[in-house]
């Protein structure tokens, strides 16, 4: 059996993608106090998110505990699972901010142009940052206006998971830099977490 | 509906929280004309919303003579403190309400 530390990268996920998941279930809990549309999509996206990172995760855990490193067409599956969920989770992430006609065409637009590219890991690490670069450039116009400190903890959260997104792609030049992805995704989500802690303990 | 016009709206949620923030500022009992005009309504949208607020169980009616005042109830005040959790958690991921 592997080793814990061996599996550090994988609790790392499992870590983010419980934060994911309680920033979903309290966004959920901001749209029923307000119904802002906007909220839902903040919900699904973290959801979304959450959820297929958890389950790449159970899926490693069950193929390393089990020692049934031949199915390869579990990783496979958990894989493509938490590329098309996160995919999901960012494109619904940025729909919550774009409110307005022409940002909903711009984001259809650059990811029309992304998808006529032929390398597919590539494309998913390309799109998700487009994405999340999105999703930065709106908050940083909010931090810009009220210059709150849970904006700024979000704010370097995305940053953060954003930079994590740019770790495969470095990893084509520098391969061991893979192993900073995992981590950098993770101090993304604890600063997510901190943001959200400090407004939801607030009396 | 314009982008102009959308700037302007405000939800039914955040016109409910304004006149509880109205009488919160108060002291927790306001007289309807004091909730009028810190929550900028009109008298027939203040009946309403006011009768929605006592629907909800967030405001209750305290008469004294002649005299109506509204009051928060402790569910007034608890919704207060978590629709003001609620506006900056959204504002910190760049929502505005």
């Amino acid at each position: 059996m592997a080793p814990t530390w061996a599996l550090l990268d994988v609790w790392m996920e499992a870590a983010s993608a419980l934060v994911g998941l309680l920033v979903g279930i309290y966004a959920l809990k901001a749209y029923r106090t307000v119904r802002e549309r906007s909220l839902l999509y903040l919900n699904t996206s973290f959801l979304v998110i959450g959820s297929g990172m958890l389950t790449r995760v159970f899926v490693i855990v069950y193929l390393v505990t089990t020692q049934r490193l031949q199915l390869h067409f579990l990783l496979q599956a958990a894989n493509l699972i938490y590329i098309l969920s996160t995919l999901a989770g960012y494109l619904m992430l940025a729909l919550a901010y774009a409110g307005r006609g022409w940002g909903r065409a711009m984001i259809a637009a650059q990811l029309i142009s992304l998808l006529e590219m032929s390398r597919p890991f590539l494309l998913f690490h390309l799109v998700d940052a487009f994405l999340l670069i999105y999703v930065c450039s709106n908050l940083i116009g909010s931090y810009i206006t009220d210059r709150s400190r849970t904006q700024l903890l979000v704010l370097a959260g995305f940053l953060l998971i954003l930079s994590s997104h740019a770790m495969p792609l470095l990893a084509i030049i520098y391969p061991p830099i893979l192993l900073l992805e995992a981590a950098i995704r993770l101090a993304g989500f604890l600063s997510l977490f901190v943001a959200l802690a400090t407004v939801a303990l607030r009396r | 509906m314009t982008d102009r016009a959308k700037a302007k709206y405000r939800s039914q949620m955040k016109i409910l929280a304004d006149m509880l923030e109205a009488i919160e500022s108060d002291g927790g009992k306001s007289l309807p004309t004091r909730i009028m005009f810190k929550a900028n309504l009109s008298y027939d949208r203040l009946e309403k919303y006011i009768s929605d607020l006592m629907l909800l169980g967030l405001v209750e009616e305290l008469r004294d003579g002649d005299k109506v005042a509204y009051g928060l109830t402790g569910k007034g005040v608890e919704y207060l403190i978590e629709f003001r959790r609620v506006v900056e958690f959204a504002k910190a991921f760049g929502i505005p309400l």
